[in-house]
C-alpha cells in the first residue's frame, strides 16, 4: 500500500519544470487573448462580406477552445503560486478538453478535405 | 537532508488524478499531430502526382484573359518552384507539430513509466510550441488588423 503511494507520487513539479510552465502559462495566455482579438476582426470582416454563418460558426469553435486555453493557463498559474493540487487537475483538465476538441475537429475536416478531393478529381475526369 | 526533505513537503505534487489527465492529454496531442502529418502527407502528394492536373482544373474556373497569364506562369520551372515553395512550408508545419507530437509522447511515456525526465522534456517541447504559436498568432493579428483597417 504505501508502496502504491509512492509510486503515484513519484512525479513532481521540479524548479525547471515550475521555470517552463510559468513561461507555458505566459504564452498560452498571449496565444488565448490574441485568439480572442483574432475572433473579433474576423466577425467584423464576417459581417463586412457575405459569409457571415460559416465566419460565426469558426468563431464559436475558436472563441471556446481559446477558453478552455485560457483556463488552463490561469488555473496552471494558480496552482504553482500556490501549491494547490486539485487547482493543477482542473487546470490540465481543461488541456485535455483542449486537444480533444481540436482532435475530433481534426477527424471532421480531415474526411471533409477527403470528400472534396475525391469530388474534385472526380469532377476533372469528367471533363 | 532535512533542507531536501522540507522542499519535497512544499513541492507541487503529480497524484493519480493528474496523470490520468495528463495521460489523456497526451495521446489527444498525438493523435492531432499525427493527423496533420497525414494530411500534410496527402497534400504533399496530390502536389506531386497531380499538380499538372490541378493547374488544368483551374484554367477552367479562370476568365479567358486570366487563364492565359496563369498558364504562362505556371509553365516550366515556375511550377516546379511553386512545387518546392509548397514542399518548404509543409516541411515547417510537418516540424511545427512534431514539437506537438513530442510534447504528447513525452506526457505518455512520463505518466505511464513515471518518467520525470520525459515530464521534463514533454512540458519543454510544449513551451516551444507555444511561443512559436504565439508569435504566429500575433503576427496574425496584425495582418488582419491592417487589412481591415485598408
Amino acid at each position: 500500500m504505501e508502496q502504491n503511494q509512492s509510486e503515484i507520487f513519484n512525479l513532481s513539479v521540479t524548479p525547471s519544470l515550475r521555470n517552463n510552465m510559468f513561461t507555458i502559462v505566459t504564452w498560452a495566455k498571449l496565444c488565448a487573448i490574441c485568439g480572442f482579438v483574432s475572433g473579433g476582426l474576423s466577425l467584423i470582416s464576417g459581417i463586412k462580406g457575405d459569409n457571415l454563418f460559416g465566419t460565426l460558426i469558426s468563431t464559436a469553435i475558436g472563441v471556446f477552445l481559446n477558453i478552455l486555453l485560457l483556463n488552463f493557463a490561469t488555473k496552471l498559474s494558480v496552482a504553482l503560486n500556490t501549491n494547490d493540487e486539485g487547482t493543477l487537475v482542473e487546470s490540465f483538465s481543461n488541456l485535455r478538453r483542449y486537444y480533444l476538441i481540436t482532435g475530433i475537429l481534426m477527424i471532421i475536416v480531415s474526411v471533409i478535405i477527403v470528400i472534396a478531393l475525391v469530388a474534385l478529381f472526380a469532377f476533372a475526369a469528367t471533363r | 537532508m532535512e533542507q531536501q526533505e522540507n522542499m519535497s513537503l512544499f513541492e507541487l505534487n503529480i497524484d493519480g488524478t493528474t496523470a490520468t489527465q495528463l495521460n489523456a492529454t497526451g495521446k489527444w496531442a498525438k493523435f492531432c499531430a499525427i493527423t496533420i502529418w497525414s494530411m500534410i502527407g496527402i497534400l504533399f502528394l496530390i502536389l506531386v502526382f497531380f499538380s499538372s492536373k490541378l493547374i488544368d482544373l483551374m484554367y477552367k474556373f479562370m476568365p479567358m484573359n486570366q487563364s492565359d497569364a496563369f498558364s504562362s506562369a505556371f509553365s516550366g520551372s515556375a511550377k516546379m518552384l511553386v512545387i518546392i515553395a509548397f514542399s518548404i512550408i509543409f516541411g515547417l508545419v510537418a516540424a511545427y507539430y512534431g514539437l506537438v507530437y513530442k510534447f504528447g509522447s513525452n506526457l505518455v511515456k512520463a505518466t505511464n513509466d513515471q518518467d520525470q525526465n520525459a515530464l521534463e522534456k514533454a512540458f519543454n517541447s510544449y513551451k516551444t510550441f507555444l511561443i512559436i504559436t504565439g508569435i504566429i498568432t500575433i503576427l496574425g493579428v496584425v495582418i488582419s488588423l491592417f487589412s481591415i483597417l485598408k
